[in-house]
């Protein structure tokens, strides 16, 4: 009898489980190129002008990530726009684009503005956000859920997210906002970058603004093992969908413009649902671990919807500032002290980690071609042939410490999501002081 | 980078690929490849439908030796 009673009560939990869904992806009634959250929705204010154009980057890297872009949040809030009084250079910030740790401070940020900067610290920084996973895991209606196979970990992590962080707050509340936040995951099929963007979303037609912060940053946070793919349904030809008019040029020119002739064949992809039906997301690291490629792509075309180019184009940008955070780490370790081979875990962990931390270097200095093109323009023309554009590339990461064994201590701090209290103080302290004293930073408070 | 120089006798706006990129008889940034050009009249934010519309693949310049595209 006993026995009979626990089968029908595992037997009726299996069925409440197995109806357990992620939430579904929205779709977009009609495709309309000038609604939803994108810039031209986040129109420039008194306090936050065109002309400067401040971009921020914020990697990956777990709560170290997090913490380090906080502290450049900080810096920021304590430097005074020259000649302004009242208005600081967070005031100014246009763009963050963010990948997996360095999402959550994106996110957070722009829901909460400068007032929430002191509870994300003890909301995020200085929680165990691991063992409060591992914890929900074991509430009786997750684990039910669990076992659906349409409710995944990933699933589990947006929901404890958005209990804890983002009270279910969606892309359309940030709508009208600046800074426009550009959450950054990996597209798994494609092995390249997915932003949360309305332009990303429209082949699908998905409707971002009903989406839900936290599900994208659980996605942009996606590593893999650790948590599972985050699937999008694609709704395909439901919203009349025409593919912006750089897109057929680009098609042609896979011998010249290579980033752009990649684009817009990732673009097509989208739109062949028989292939692909859903899109499924890993961390966001795995295609750009510093969330750099969409603006290098901003700054440097006068395609998509957010272009800096085009702005800088018809004069309304004068001054650019990137600001790269960075909060790579050291993983050469000690591998080599040993005679040993290093064990499955390490390759694995170096196969991973080592491609991208080169791809962030590349992007990195692609961004300095950039400045370099923008400077060469200053010296070779007369300031009538083209709107003059004062550029400022700045990189914030843990090369930039001079004390070797201050270097070595912050660069091998492990990336997880639960670091001590002091440990984040330390990374806070040192992404605004690493801000302060970087050169090109000094250069742009003189150039004022 | 690449340069682009669209003139004509008077100022117009120029839309590049759908989008506003500049204006006329002045230089233009924009990225290497095919593009496809179309004027717009200056105060307005669309390109004019009945414009000419021109194609051109913009490689090699530099801010000294744009390509140069003239309409009438």
């Amino acid at each position: 009898m006993r026995t009979a009673l626990q089968a029908a009560i595992a037997i009726a939990f299996a069925a409440v489980g197995a109806c357990a869904h992620y939430p579904a992806t929205p779709g977009l009634l009609e495709y309309a190129p000038s609604v939803g959250y994108r810039f031209a929705n986040t129109p420039p204010t008194s306090a936050n002008s065109d002309s400067l154009m401040v971009i921020l980057t914020f990697s990956g890297g777990g709560t170290r990530a997090a913490a380090l872009s906080t502290g450049v949040l900080r810096e920021l809030d304590r430097t005074a726009v020259p000649g302004e009084p009242g208005r600081t250079l967070l005031d100014e910030v246009d763009i963050i684009s963010s990948v997996s740790g360095g999402s959550f401070t994106a996110a957070y940020f722009a829901l909460h503005g400068r007032e929430g900067l002191d509870r994300f610290e003890t909301e995020f920084l200085d929680w165990n956000a691991q063992a409060a996973l591992k914890r929900d895991l074991l509430a009786p209606m997750r684990i039910i859920r669990l076992l659906s196979r349409n409710y995944s970990r990933i699933d589990h992590a947006a929901a404890t997210w958005d209990q804890r962080l983002f009270g279910d707050a969606t892309f359309g509340d940030l709508i009208g906002r600046r800074p426009l936040i550009i959450i950054n995951a990996a597209d798994m099929s494609l092995g390249a970058t997915f932003s949360f963007t309305q332009e990303q979303f429209d082949p699908l037609c998905a409707n971002l603004a009903d989406f839900p912060l936290s599900r994208a940053v659980a996605a942009s946070s996606a590593f893999p093992g650790l948590l599972s793919p985050l699937t999008l349904e694609n709704h395909g030809d439901d919203c009349g969908f025409e593919a912006p008019g750089w897109v057929e040029n680009a098609l042609e020119d896979a011998d010249i413009g290579g980033d752009r002739y990649r684009l817009a064949r990732h673009l097509l992809t989208y739109r062949d649902t028989d292939v692909r039906p859903f899109v499924h997301l890993l961390d966001g690291g795995l295609a750009d671990n510093i969330g750099l490629r969409p603006i290098l792509r901003s700054l440097t075309s006068t395609s998509g919807d957010w272009s800096v180019l085009r702005m800088i184009n018809n004069g309304q940008v004068r001054r650019v500032v990137v600001i790269v955070v960075n909060a790579k780490t050291d993983t050469r370790s000690n591998v080599d002290l040993r005679e040993q081979p290093p064990g499955i875990k390490r390759v694995l962990q170096t196969v991973v980690s080592t491609p991208l931390g080169n791809y962030s270097r590349e992007s990195v200095q692609r961004l300095r071609e950039v400045s370099d093109d923008f400077l060469r323009e200053l010296t070779a023309t007369p300031s009538t042939a083209l709107p003059e554009v004062h550029f400022h590339a700045i990189e914030v990461s843990f090369d930039g410490l001079d004390d070797v064994e201050e270097r070595r201590y912050f660069e091998t701090l492990p990336t997880s999501f639960r670091l001590p209290p002091d440990v984040v103080d330390q990374l806070t302290e040192v992404g605004g002081r690493l801000l302060r004293e970087a050169e090109e930073f000094q250069a742009l408070l003189a150039q004022f | 980078m690449e340069y682009i120089r669209i003139n004509t006798p008077d100022p117009r706006r120029v839309f590049i690929n759908g989008r506003l990129s500049g204006s006329t008889n002045a230089l233009i940034r924009v990225e290497p490849g095919t593009h496809t050009i179309v004027l717009g009249n200056p105060e307005e934010d669309a390109p004019d439908p009945a414009a000419e519309e021109r194609r051109a693949v913009v490689r090699g310049t530099t801010v000294d030796r744009p390509l140069v595209v003239d309409f009438e």
